[in-house]
This record gives structure tokens, C-alpha cells and sequence, in this order.
């Protein structure tokens, strides 16, 4: 079997979030991040890294501001469903905004939480039965239709050398992604490093390339990434 | 003159066969669609033989398996319902199967999906000519193995393995009836058809409740009918056929071919009427409250299978043998149509999305006008002609009015629901993005002649069967019930499509719920195995598991025997013992022998 | 042992047992089976060692006790009848007496007690010898005597012999005893149809020396002595432990294999002469024995034992010699099902 090179380290998935990436940062503090393996230097230890999981806690409680900001983008989406046409939409759509910016400066938490309570409700009981969803949403008619046909990435290392030889372009420029990435990994892992502010990262986006010469971080996710729909 | 009817059928048969035969060597997906055209072309013979001479064949082959009771053998019924059908499921297909090779282009397994397809419609022309029993159920079977795989072709998405599988569960439940109304068959008459109908005496309720529930299950009568719309789950080219000429029909069929020993069985005859009626009133208003545009269709489907069950259960065979045919023109068309727009749209499926089709899509949007219009039974279209009659023998009948009621709601929505469909997705602007393509030859061929086929099939029909009939005389009410019930539908639909875009939206009203959620049926899905599965979990674990196993299983076994073998094993060595027990053994032995 | 003498003792126990089957005066018999006993025990303590000569003991009084009993009975017959004719034996004591000293002989349950010991304690080849051979003067006999026999004796003898074969068998892990409860067990089936059919006992002794001798040929070949044994016979002849199992399996009587015709044969003259509640307690009782054959095919050949790495692996070049006769038999002992309605 073909094995690929020393690669283990950074291979953990072909869609890798900035909170992925640094949570398998964060279990190796010291060990050593390069595709290379033993040839990089280990980056000492950033403050960065030790942080408790901002992101994680995120998800289980919510500001009250985020609550409502919520519940407001549900709403409108909902509306959607209800009012097909886009005028009666935007009409409807105002006055939902308008309802909401009503109560914007409601200082006293209790009565805020109050006011949210009972928009949650009136949400719950105004429901569509069948609100609408993006076909390529989770439940939507074409979630997931074509997961059958995709493979992850690292099958094509695994093709034999004259299937591979059937496409020579694709894998001669593969080839050459693979000796990028070998090159870029540093640089990508230490600019993320750099710009990963210390309360932990503010956005699941990843950051562009900044300096001449750079390529994006994880960019190889990007390019290796399976296509949608078959061919 | 003869031999030219079975040989034709026969040969439509081998060459299907051989289509997929060939498909196993050869890619190239054009000669599919040719060879099911030559298929239709030569199964059109047999046809107008039968129109000529009314005639109807049998054709059996020598025994297969003989039994000391009965002999079972591969036998082939080619009356006129078998041999009007078979063109029709052949046309239907031949388009379908046109359409999907452009449809499915993407699709990397195209070659084993029109396979499917292939197999999924010798499966159907086996039971339409089935003339036992067993032949029947090996196509009702293939029809429902096939759909399993088709309604699944997704299989990455969990949503199409679930509705494969429910599907698949329905018809089984379906299955138990038709297995059983053979099992009776085979003990108290006869598997054969032909000798079936001879009987004198009538049949018992049993076999023939077991007919209805095969039926229900396999044409998605109210109370089994949750599959159906889930089923829209396949993609479009699977649920054109499976709704028009192939799976679901097969259960109208079964009791169509069966009819003559249900016809003197009120009771059956009531429960098929009273079943027919709230399967079509039911679809129709839940297809009013549906966004999918597929499953609207669906729905319409099931209404429409309805009305069929309900003509059975008025004793009028011919009439849902009509309907079905005519149906399966227009509600292949109409699924073709909607294959086209959901193309067209990015696989976007919900009509509140759609709109302003008509502009980028004249020719697609016209058929599916026309094909919405036979489905409501516009006048001398094909749909008019049987759903017309239709609504003319209920109001003749002396049924029960409540059915009667029922049936002329259910057209009304009829006309409701399919005028929403027009109004929303080819009126107005448009309300997603839209990815229109050339309306192509690939496309659009196999949709304008099912086009043809909706508007002149009825008209056909009249001109070449129904010379014979004679006249009926009706008060003029009566005669236009069917007219005036439609354009009731069309009238209101279109005042209150116009009603809601004013209106501020509301709460939803707990009938529009019910429609909406199919009677929640998923309350059923969930707790029935919920229970069951707990149940079972119980009994397992505690009367098996800590029981029965500890007790009296391999556990009480060990423990059973272990004592003994210790007991036999006890003595070792000492040939003292070996001596004693050896004379012992004598003198009990000689001492028995005296007693 | 000394070439001669070897020769001279396996010679006589050839005779011996040849010689007691032709032989239709009791006096012969009797002496024939004594010179079959004293022949036997040198050849069961040739390892010259104390448990071999211990089973040489065992066997030496067990049988002579036998022929004890045995000449007891031919004298009383004698005595009553003023004949030695064997097969005319009138007398019903003697006849007991006789048949239970054969029976004791043959290692029938309740007197099988010897036989594990004795065939534990000596050379496989010798245990193949008294599990095999060694029945066949007594069986021959018994089958003279079968139409005066007790059939009550005999069938509780023979239920007796397959619960205890198979009861003995589950609690051994050496093989060459498992193989004698399992002979055991199949000296019951053999007794079973003695009276009412003794063609079909004799099919089912030679179905069951036919099965057993590859099987004790295979432990020989590969030194097994355990159940443990088996568990690493694959690594010296793969192929053998395959037919090995298989071979078990016949013996256990399971359908497609030979040994499952004698059990078939037997359980349907049972029920043909109305005996049908011995007959199912015989096949029920079978399964014990069952049990232990599916033990040992388990290990042979359906799992890996978890043996750590302090255990050695056996390996062996491949042999110079093939095992001819071994391979042979096992083929027909598997595949001879087929054969039945030709015997």
C-alpha cells in the first residue's frame, strides 16, 4: 500500500474549521506541526493556545443579544415561508422590524427577558408547518444527494499508477500542491498563530493570505475539496 | 391469426429482456428509448387485433412443477384490459425513460438506473398479464423490490433511505392480504384466473378483505397512503412511472382483474367505495396544503386512485380501468413537466419559489397546463372523458350520498390544487434564481407526445370502444355536475390565491395541520416501533435474558450436568471398585432376571 | 521391544482375535480371548514406564475377570446343556452372565471404567489398538450369542454407555481418554441394535473403527496428547487438521458426514420395533457427546487459541512420507453417506 508522506499530524479532515485546527494544536503544545515532522522547529508555546474554549462555550450559552438577534433572523426567514410574494414580504418584514425595534431600548433585563420570552412563544405557535428549506439545507430535497459520489481526497494517493496515468495533468499539478504544501505549512500555521487573537478566535473564517509570496492558511482544503455534484 | 396476439406480447417481453441484457455490454443509452418504441409499436398490434375481433386469448405453458393437487405453469392472460394496458405502460415509459437519459446525465449509474426502470416495467407487464395467482404476485413483488431501489436511488441521503424503506414496509403490510387471498385461493379454489371466475358459489369476505388491503397497500388508499408521498424522495424520473403506469396502479389493477368474484359481495363493494371516497377527499385537500411541487402531484396521485377505488366500489371495473388509463398520460406528463422545472431551478422543489416559469419555459409550462387541465377534465380532453363519466355514474347510482359528497369535494380540490400549481410557479415574477436552459429536443420530445397522448387518448378511447354504449338520459344538472364542480375549484382557488396576497399571514387553522402533516401519521411511525421495539427489549431481556436462559438455557444445562459429570468421573483408579461394581452388576442382573 | 517378540505378540493378537470369530466351541473362544489378553498387556507396558504398567494391570485383571465370568458361564451352559456350542447357548443365567462379561470386554458402561485408564496410560497407537481391534473378538461373539441375548440388558446398557461416554467426555482434556469415552458412547450405540439388528451393528463398529483410526493416526503423527494440542496441529499439516475436524464431526454423527448413516440407521429400527422412547433418549443423550466433539473441532480449526508467546510454535519440514492411509480413511469417513443404500 502507498503510504503518503509523514503527514499524520495535519490530516485530520478534509474541512477543517480554525477551531479544529487549533483544538489539535492545543493537544500537541510542543510537538512538533509540520508535515515534515521532526525537520521544523517547534513554535514555543503561545498564550494563544491555552485558552479555554471560547467557542465551545459559545454554543451553550447565549447573550441576551445574541438571543434576540436570533430569534429576529428565525422570524424574518419564517416570514418567508409564509408571505411568498416579495412585496407583501417586505411589508410584513417592516413591521416584524418594527416590532422588535419597539422594545430595542428596554433597559430592565427582566422585562427584556420577558419580552423574549413571549416572542419565542408567539414564534413557536406561529410556525409554518412546512417552512421553507434550501434544497441543499439539512432536510432539504437535495441534502446530501450527491454524498455518494464523493470520496475524500486522499483516495487519489491511493490510485494505481496507471489510473493516475489517465489523468496526468491533474496529478502532475497535484504533485506540485504536494511540494507546496510542504513548503507553505510553517508559514500558514505561524500566520495563523500570529492572528489568532488571545481570547481565542472571534470567527469560524479563515484569514487570507497577508504578505507577498504567502499562500492562504489550510489552503489545501480549498483546493482539494470534493465537488458538489457529479460530473 | 391467431398465434399473432401471444406472439407479439411475448416478443414484447423477450425484447425488454434483451434490452437490459444488452445494456450490461453496451453503454450507449439511445437504443433504450428505440428499442421501447419498437416495443409500443408492436404491442399496438395485439391491440388493434383485439379492438377488431374482441377476442380474448389465454396462453399457458405446459406445467412446471406438477404437485398431486394442482400443477403450477407460467400462464398469460391477454384480455382487453391486459392488452390495452400494455401499450399504454410501454408509451409511458418509452418517454420517461427518453426523459431520464437527459435528466440523470450527471447521474454516474445512469446505466443501472434505466435498468432499474427496465425491470420495474416487466415487472408491471407481468402482472397485467398474469392469469394466476402466483404470476401476479412474482410481478406485484419485482414491482415492489424495484421501487424499493428506485425510491432509494440517493442512498447517501438518509431522508430517500427512509422513504425506500417505508415504502417497502407499507407494501408489505399490503403484501400479508395478497398472500394470504392466495393461500385461500389455493386451499378452497383455484390459482387460475379463468377457473376462479367459473366458480359457482360466492367467495367468503376473507380472501377478498385480503384483496382490498393489498390494494390499499399498494395504491396508497387512506390508511396506508404516508409511502406515497414520501416516495417523492426517488428522483423524478422514478416517481413519473411509479405513479403513472407501474407500481401504484398494480393495486386498482389486482382488483379490477379480480372483480368478478367481489361483484356480488356488497360488503367488500361498501368498504372499497367508502375507502375510495376518504382516499380521494383526503389527498385532494392535503395536495391543497403542500409546497413541494412533487408532492402535490403525489397527492393528486392518490386522490386520483381514489376515485378509482371508488368506481370498483361501485361496480364499475371498466370505468377505473379507463381512468387508470388515461391518468397514467397526464400524471406522467405532469411529473415530466415538474422534472423540468426542478432542472431548470437548481433542484428547488417548493412552489413558493418558483413563478414566472412560462417566460423562460413557454413549451414545459403550456404542456403542464394542459396536463393539469386533463387532470381537472377539461371537455374533450382525455381526463374528461373518464372522469366525467365517472362523476355521471356516482350521480346515477344509488350510492351513498356521503361517498357522493365526498367524491365532487374531491374534484373541486382537484381543480384547486392544480390551478395553485399553475398560478404559482408559471404566473407572477420569479422568486429564486433560475438556471434556464434551452428547452431541448432531449426534454421536451418524450413530454409533447405525452402531451398528445393527454389530449387525444380519451377522445381515441371514445372513438374506437365506446360506439357500442348506449345512451344514457340525465337532467342537465346531473350531466354537468363534473363541469360545474370544476370550475367551482377554479374559481375559488384563483379568488383566494389573489385573497391571501393581501392578507396578513395567520396562524395556521388545525385542519390545515392535519391535511398538511397527512393525518400525522408520523405520530404512528413513531410510536409503533417506539412500543414494539420496547416491548421486545422487555421480553428479551427479562423472560429470555435473566430467565429462561439462566434458568433452563445453556446456563441451566452447565449447571445441570456439571454435578453429573462430576458423579461419573467420581471414582478413579481403583480396580478394586471396577471388580465390585462388575460382580455387583452380575448379581443385580441375575436377581432381576428371577423376579 | 525386541523385533521378534514384537512380532511374535502382534501376530498372536491378530490370531487370537481371528480365531475366537471362526471359532464355535466356548473352550476355544475363552482360550483364544486369554491369549489375546496376555498378548495385549506387554504390548500396552512397552514404554516401560509406571503408568503404562499400571494400565497393563488394569487391563490384565479387568479382562481377566471377563474371562472369568465368561468361562463361568460357558461351564454352566455346559453343565446344563452338555454342549459348548456357542451359538446355542439355552441356559438364560449363563447367557447374562456371558453376555455382561463381554460387555465388560467390549468397555460397556456400567464397566467402562478401565478403558479411559487404560488407553491414557499407554502409546496411541496401543489406545487405537484397544479401542479398535480389541472389540472385535468380543463383538463377535455377542453377535453369536444375539438371539438369545436380553434385549433389556442390552438397551439399558447401551443408553447407559452413550450418557456415561458422553458425561465422561466432557470433563477430560486428554485426547486419547476423550477418544475412549467417545468409544464409550459408540459401544452403546453398537449394543443398541444387537438383538434386533446386528448387521447394523456391525456397520456402525466398522463406520466407527473406520473414523477413529485416521483420527488417533493424525494425534500419533502430530504428538498431540491434549485438547490443547490441537489448537496448534494447523501450524504442522493445515490440510490434515481441515479433514481432522470434519472426521471429528462424523464421528459426532452430524448429517452430511459418514458417521451420521450408522446413527440413522440404528434410530430408524428403533422406531421401527416401537422402541421410541429409547431411541430419542439415546439421540438426546448423544448430544453430550456432540458437545465435546464440537469442543475439539473449535479448537482444531474454528479459532486461534490465545496462546501467549511463551508457548511454542510447533513447525515441522515437510514430511518425506504421506500420510496415505490416514488421508484415505478420512475421505471415507466423511464421504460414505452416500454409500448407504448399497450396504
Amino acid at each position: 500500500m502507498m503510504r503518503r508522506e509523514k503527514t499524520g499530524d495535519e490530516d485530520f479532515s478534509d474541512r477543517v474549521s480554525l477551531y479544529t485546527f487549533l483544538s489539535l494544536e492545543a493537544e500537541r503544545l510542543g510537538a512538533p506541526i509540520s508535515p515534515c515532522g521532526a525537520a521544523s522547529t517547534a513554535p514555543p508555546p503561545s498564550p494563544v493556545l491555552k485558552v479555554e474554549w471560547g467557542a465551545a462555550k459559545m454554543a451553550t450559552y447565549l447573550t441576551h443579544r445574541q438571543k434576540v438577534l436570533r430569534l429576529y433572523k428565525r422570524a424574518q426567514r419564517h416570514l418567508e415561508s409564509w408571505c411568498i410574494f416579495r412585496d407583501k414580504y417586505r411589508f410584513y418584514a417592516c413591521l416584524l422590524r418594527a416590532r422588535f425595534d419597539e422594545h430595542k431600548d428596554e433597559k430592565d433585563m427582566i422585562k427584556a427577558t420577558k419580552l423574549l420570552m413571549a416572542a419565542e412563544e408567539e414564534f413557536w405557535a406561529s410556525q409554518h408547518p412546512q417552512p421553507y428549506i434550501f434544497p441543499d439545507s439539512p432536510g432539504g430535497t437535495s441534502y446530501e444527494r450527491y454524498e455518494c459520489f464523493k470520496s475524500p481526497e486522499w483516495v487519489l494517493d491511493m490510485w494505481h499508477p496507471s489510473e493516475k496515468a489517465m489523468y496526468p495533468d491533474y496529478f502532475a499539478k497535484r504533485e506540485q500542491w504536494k511540494k507546496l504544501r510542504l513548503e507553505s505549512w510553517d508559514k500558514e500555521v505561524q500566520q495563523l498563530q500570529e492572528e489568532t487573537p488571545a481570547g481565542g478566535p472571534t470567527s469560524e473564517q479563515l484569514p487570507p493570505a497577508r504578505k507577498e509570496g504567502l499562500l492562504p492558511p489550510l489552503w489545501w482544503h480549498y483546493v482539494t475539496k470534493p465537488r458538489n455534484y457529479p460530473l | 391469426m391467431n398465434t399473432i396476439t401471444p406472439t407479439m406480447t411475448l416478443a414484447v417481453f423477450l425484447s425488454l429482456t434483451l434490452t437490459i441484457s444488452k445494456l450490461f455490454t453496451n453503454p450507449n443509452l439511445n437504443y433504450t428509448k428505440n428499442s421501447l418504441m419498437t416495443t409500443f409499436i408492436m404491442s399496438l398490434v395485439p391491440l388493434t387485433l383485439l379492438l377488431n375481433n374482441e377476442n380474448e386469448t389465454t396462453l399457458s405453458t405446459s406445467p412446471i412443477i406438477n404437485t398431486t393437487t394442482m400443477n403450477i405453469n407460467i400462464s398469460f392472460i391477454l384480455d382487453t384490459p391486459s392488452l390495452t394496458f400494455i401499450p399504454i405502460a410501454l408509451f409511458v415509459t418509452w418517454s420517461i425513460i427518453e426523459f431520464s437519459v437527459w435528466y440523470m446525465s450527471t447521474d454516474p449509474y445512469i446505466n443501472k438506473f434505466i435498468k432499474y426502470l427496465f425491470i420495474f416495467l416487466i415487472a408491471m407487464l407481468t402482472i397485467i398479464t398474469a392469469n394466476n395467482m402466483y404470476q401476479l404476485f412474482i410481478g406485484w413483488e419485482g414491482v415492489g423490490i424495484m421501487s424499493f431501489l428506485l425510491i432509494g436511488w440517493w442512498y447517501a441521503r438518509s431522508d430517500a433511505n427512509t422513504a425506500a424503506l417505508q415504502a417497502i414496509i407499507y407494501n408489505r403490510i399490503g403484501d400479508i392480504g395478497l398472500i394470504m387471498t392466495t393461500a385461500w385461493l389455493l386451499l378452497l379454489s383455484s390459482m387460475n384466473m379463468q377457473e376462479l371466475f367459473t366458480q359457482h358459489e360466492t367467495i367468503s369476505i376473507i380472501p377478498l378483505m385480503g384483496l382490498i388491503a393489498a390494494a390499499t397497500g399498494k395504491s396508497a388508499q387512506f390508511g396506508l397512503h404516508p409511502w406515497l408521498p414520501a416516495a417523492m424522495e426517488g428522483p423524478t424520473p422514478v416517481s413519473a412511472p411509479l405513479h403513472s403506469s407501474t407500481m401504484v396502479v398494480a393495486g386498482i389493477f389486482l382488483l379490477i382483474r379480480l372483480h368478478p368474484i367481489m361483484q356480488n359481495n356488497e360488503l367488500a363493494l361498501t368498504i372499497c367505495l367508502i375507502l375510495g371516497a376518504t382516499t380521494t377527499m383526503f389527498a385532494a385537500a392535503a395536495a391543497t396544503t403542500q409546497h413541494d411541487i412533487k408532492k402535490i402531484i403525489a397527492l393528486s396521485t392518490t386522490s386520483q386512485l381514489g376515485l378509482m377505488m371508488t368506481m370498483i366500489g361501485l361496480n364499475q371495473p371498466t370505468l377505473a380501468f379507463l381512468h387508470m388509463a388515461t391518468h397514467s398520460f397526464f400524471k406522467a406528463l405532469l411529473f415530466l413537466c415538474s422534472g423540468s422545472f426542478i432542472h431548470n431551478l437548481e433542484n428547488e422543489q417548493d412552489i413558493r419559489k418558483m413563478g414566472n416559469l412560462n417566460k423562460t419555459m413557454p413549451m414545459t409550462s403550456s404542456t403542464i397546463t394542459i396536463a393539469s387541465l386533463t387532470l381537472m377534465g377539461m371537455p374533450f380532453l382525455s381526463g374528461f372523458y373518464s372522469k366525467d363519466t365517472i362523476i355521471e355514474t356516482i350521480m346515477n347510482s344509488h350510492t351513498n350520498s356521503w361517498a357522493l359528497i365526498m367524491t365532487l369535494i374531491a374534484t373541486m380540490f382537484s381543480a384547486t390544487y392544480s390551478m395553485r400549481i399553475i398560478h404559482l410557479t408559471l404566473a407572477g415574477y420569479p422568486r429564486t434564481k433560475q438556471n434556464p436552459h434551452q428547452e431541448t429536443k432531449a426534454p421536451t420530445k418524450p413530454i409533447l407526445r405525452l402531451t398528445l397522448g393527454s389530449i387525444f387518448v380519451g377522445t381515441i378511447t371514445k372513438l374506437s370502444t365506446l360506439q357500442t354504449t348506449t345512451m344514457h338520459t340525465m337532467p342537465k344538472t346531473i350531466k354537468l355536475t363534473a363541469l360545474i364542480i370544476t370550475l367551482t375549484g377554479i374559481m375559488l382557488s384563483t379568488d383566494l390565491l389573489f385573497l391571501t396576497t393581501k392578507q396578513p399571514p395567520q396562524k395556521p387553522k388545525t385542519l390545515n395541520l392535519f391535511f398538511n402533516q397527512l393525518a400525522f401519521f408520523n405520530l404512528l411511525h413513531r410510536t409503533i416501533p417506539m412500543k414494539t421495539l420496547k416491548f421486545s427489549q422487555q421480553a428479551s431481556t427479562e423472560l429470555i435474558d435473566l430467565w429462561t436462559l439462566e434458568n433452563y438455557g445453556p446456563k441451566g444445562l452447565s449447571n445441570t450436568s456439571i454435578p453429573l459429570i462430576h458423579m461419573t468421573t467420581q471414582q478413579k483408579n481403583l480396580i478394586k471398585n471396577y471388580m465390585t461394581t462388575f460382580t455387583m452388576t452380575i448379581i443385580i442382573t441375575l436377581m432381576l432376571n428371577y423376579i | 521391544m525386541n523385533l521378534m517378540t514384537w512380532l511374535m505378540i502382534s501376530l498372536s493378537i491378530t490370531l487370537s482375535t481371528i480365531l475366537v470369530t471362526t471359532s464355535t466351541h466356548w473352550l476355544m473362544a475363552w482360550a483364544c480371548l486369554e491369549i489375546n489378553t496376555l498378548s495385549m498387556t506387554p504390548m500396552i507396558s512397552k514404554p516401560h514406564h509406571p503408568r503404562a504398567t499400571e494400565a497393563a494391570t488394569k487391563y490384565f485383571l479387568t479382562q481377566t475377570l471377563a474371562s472369568m465370568a465368561m468361562l463361568l458361564a460357558a461351564t454352566m451352559n455346559a453343565l446344563n446343556t452338555s454342549h459348548w456350542e456357542i451359538t446355542l447357548m439355552l441356559d438364560q443365567t449363563s447367557t447374562t452372565i456371558m453376555t455382561l462379561a463381554l460387555m465388560m470386554k467390549m468397555a460397556a458402561a456400567p464397566f467402562h471404567f478401565w478403558l479411559p485408564e487404560v488407553t491414557q496410560g499407554t502409546t496411541t497407537l496401543t489406545g487405537l489398538t484397544i479401542l479398535t481391534w480389541q472389540k472385535l473378538a468380543p463383538m463377535s461373539l455377542l453377535i453369536m450369542i444375539s438371539d438369545k441375548t436380553n434385549q433389556t440388558i442390552l438397551l439399558t446398557t447401551a443408553i447407559l454407555s452413550i450418557t456415561l461416554g458422553g458425561l465422561g467426555g466432557l470433563n477430560q482434556t486428554q485426547l486419547r481418554k476423550l477418544l475412549a469415552f467417545s468409544s464409550i458412547a459408540h459401544t452403546g450405540w453398537v449394543l443398541s441394535t444387537l438383538t434386533i439388528a446386528p448387521n447394523i451393528s456391525t456397520l456402525t463398529l466398522s463406520i466407527y473403527i473406520l473414523t477413529t483410526i485416521p483420527i488417533f493416526i493424525m494425534l500419533h503423527s502430530t504428538s498431540s496428547s491434549t485438547i490443547k494440542d490441537l489448537g496448534t496441529m494447523w501450524t504442522t499439516t493445515p490440510q490434515l487438521t481441515s479433514a481432522l475436524t470434519l472426521s471429528i464431526l462424523s464421528l459426532g454423527g452430524l448429517p452430511p458426514l459418514t458417521g451420521f448413516m450408522p446413527k440413522w440407521l440404528i434410530l430408524n429400527k428403533m422406531m421401527f420395533f416401537n422402541l421410541t422412547m429409547e431411541a430419542t433418549l439415546m439421540a438426546i443423550m448423544s448430544l453430550l457427546s456432540l458437545y465435546f466433539y464440537l469442543r475439539l473441532t473449535y479448537i482444531s480449526s474454528m479459532t486461534l487459541t490465545p496462546h501467549t508467546n511463551t508457548m511454542t510454535m510447533k513447525w515441522r519440514t515437510n514430511p518425506k512420507t504421506k500420510p496415505l492411509m490416514a488421508s484415505t480413511l478420512m475421505i471415507m469417513s466423511m464421504l460414505m453417506l452416500p454409500m448407504t443404500p448399497s450396504l
